[in-house]
């Protein structure tokens, strides 16, 4: 009995000082912004495209630790770089990953962040906003072999399905079965939001309607809530570049008088069809 | 729209300002709001020489009072003296008359003398003796406060910062900035500002910002970070008055003139509310405890509330 009082005081001794340092491992830091987002959100199957993490921080730090990479599944990870601009202003941390994948939809997870709150003091896991992608199929070669690996794979995924479902049907049912989950709506293209965002306001060029378009093309740009039209053109870099001129006429739109509505409508539809065309 | 805008005179003003765009457009929108402008910041930093080249743009009449522990009241607002040749008393009109009046270090000045400048803030008149003179229309105060050099100061009371539309903290320029100060004042004295509008203009300015559309979900998201203000938090003590509300208001509308907008967005609603909450919110003594910084506190207040 001694022995085992011993032998878990040593435990309690242990896990009491292991806590301490897995929290004085954590930066001490303010979020200021965390996003995820691509260079494109339609790339070509088998073509590289661009990951970009960014972080900004208020405080000024020479290294950003305990930031986690979403898993990316069907992508292939072809390079990774990494920047840190830290000023008086704050710390600016950016992780752009090369990738390239098969074609179809797919929704990466967030990025995560591992810090204390300077605020409260408190440890906190910070994520960014998931990224849905279209993968488009291309006729080159390589998209063909992509494709054939992707038919090879699917085959033996759907072989593989086959034999489950066999197996599970030969078992004995069970009283109540648990509900299955419904199926990831794969994410509408860039294209598709677009034109959704036009017919909304040609069918509906009311306030309303000019809401739903914005809504519509936000969610394009993985504009997360609280984001406003300056932090979504802060990240131009990344957004495509017939969306400089959606974005501001959809926000007038949605927030100029009733006088000026029509024409306010008038030309966000007009952008909306140079950025469709 | 007026011929005459008000980007014009921000242009204007970095003819002779390096840098310190914060506080050229801070100027711009306490004067299109219609109100008095608290600037705080170490010495150096060229917050006399943005009002008075404001003044020079404007084409108004400057004045600055240095506050100072023995100042008074009538130093500010003016006195009645004894006329021995017409054997009656005549009005002396203090600095306070005039277009842009600058109160240099008005924490040095005692509490009386605060309330004298204040109250004539508010009420924008003066009373001497029986008689009371309207001050010119616009009139903008723009005081000054250095955050370090603390001793001997009294400390302004929450209900006269309140008075004023907005605080902007100023500081230090970036190296680029500094190397362009060097370049632009080591070779020639301060150059004036050259007059590109007038008081009238001014005028016209605040009629067309109080004509700029504020949706009605901008209106709410007004109200919703000035209520996150109010709710218990570890680091405040009281949150912001009703007047900070409409003191939101009027700047985003300010702001979306400055951008030649008619109506507001969310954008400028963000920009302003620092500057219209920050001095008027009780911070906990908690704060300086912890050394956490008033302005990171505020931010995640604000960044707690969803923009529309």
């Amino acid at each position: 009995m001694r022995e085992f009082c011993r032998a878990a005081a040593v435990l309690a001794l242990a896990g009491a000082t292991l806590a301490p340092a897995v929290a004085q491992s954590l930066q001490r830091v303010t979020v200021r912004a965390f996003t995820l987002s691509a260079d494109t959100l339609h790339p070509r199957a088998g073509a590289s495209f661009h990951l970009v993490v960014s972080l900004r921080l208020s405080e000024r730090l020479a290294d950003v630790r305990n930031l986690q990479l979403p898993f990316l599944g069907s992508l292939q990870v072809l390079g990774d770089t990494r920047t840190i601009n830290a000023s008086t202003l704050g710390t600016l941390y950016r992780e752009v990953v090369t990738v390239s994948g098969p074609s179809g939809a797919i929704t990466i997870p967030p990025a995560t962040f591992d810090a204390v709150d300077a605020l409260d003091g408190k440890a906190k896991e910070y994520a960014t906003n998931p990224l849905g992608l279209r993968i488009q199929a291309t006729a080159s070669p390589h998209s063909l072999m992509v494709l054939a690996r992707v038919l090879v794979v699917g085959g033996a995924a759907m072989a593989s399905l086959g034999l489950f479902l066999i197996w599970r049907a030969s078992r004995p049912r069970r009283t109540q079965e648990p509900e299955s989950s419904p199926e990831p709506q794969p994410m509408p293209s860039a294209e598709e939001l677009l034109r959704e965002a036009r017919e909304t306001l040609a069918t509906d060029p009311t306030r309303l309607g000019a809401l739903r378009a914005r809504n519509a093309v936000r969610r394009m740009v993985g504009a997360r809530d609280g984001e406003t039209l300056a932090d979504v053109i802060d990240r131009a870099a990344q957004l495509d570049r017939r969306l400089l001129s959606v974005l501001p006429a959809l926000e007038r739109a949605a927030f100029t008088d009733e006088e000026d509505l029509p024409a306010a409508i008038s030309d966000a539809r007009e952008s909306l069809n140079e950025a469709v065309a | 729209m007026n011929e005459k805008r008000p980007r014009d005179v921000v242009a204007a003003l970095h003819e002779t300002i390096v840098g310190q765009r914060a506080v050229v457009e801070a100027l711009l929108l306490g004067l299109i709001g219609g109100g008095h402008v608290l600037l705080e910041g170490p010495p150096g930093l060229a917050k006399t020489l943005a009002c008075r080249a404001l003044a020079a743009a404007l084409e108004g009449e400057f004045r600055r009072v240095q506050f100072t522990p023995d100042l008074l009241p009538s130093d500010i607002v003016g006195t009645r003296v004894f006329d021995q040749r017409e054997m009656r008393f005549t009005t002396m009109l203090g600095p306070i008359v005039a277009n842009v009046v600058l109160a240099d270090e008005i924490n040095r000045a005692p509490a009386k003398v605060q309330s004298a400048l204040l109250e004539a803030m508010q009420e924008r008149q003066v009373t001497i003796g029986p008689q009371s003179f309207p001050l010119p229309d616009p009139f903008i105060v723009m005081a000054t406060m250095n955050p370090f050099d603390t001793d001997g100061t009294y400390q302004l009371p929450l209900a006269q910062m309140d008075r004023f539309l907005l605080r902007v903290a100023v500081g230090y320029p970036d190296r680029r900035e500094e190397l362009g100060i060097l370049e632009r004042f080591a070779v020639a004295e301060t150059e004036l500002v050259r007059a590109v509008a007038s008081m009238p203009d001014v005028l016209a300015w605040r009629a067309q910002a109080h004509a700029v559309h504020l949706e009605e979900r901008l209106k709410r998201y007004i109200v919703e970070l000035v209520a996150v203000t109010r709710e218990p938090h570890d680091f405040v003590e009281h949150g912001a008055s009703p007047r900070a509300t409409l003191a939101i208001a009027n700047l985003a509308r300010a702001k979306a003139l400055l951008a030649e907008r008619e109506y507001a967005i969310p954008d400028d609603v963000r920009a302003v509310a620092p500057l219209a909450l920050r001095h008027r919110i009780d911070f906990s003594y908690r704060i300086a405890a912890e050394g956490i910084s008033a302005d990171r506190v505020l931010e995640s207040l604000i960044s707690s509330v969803p923009p529309p």
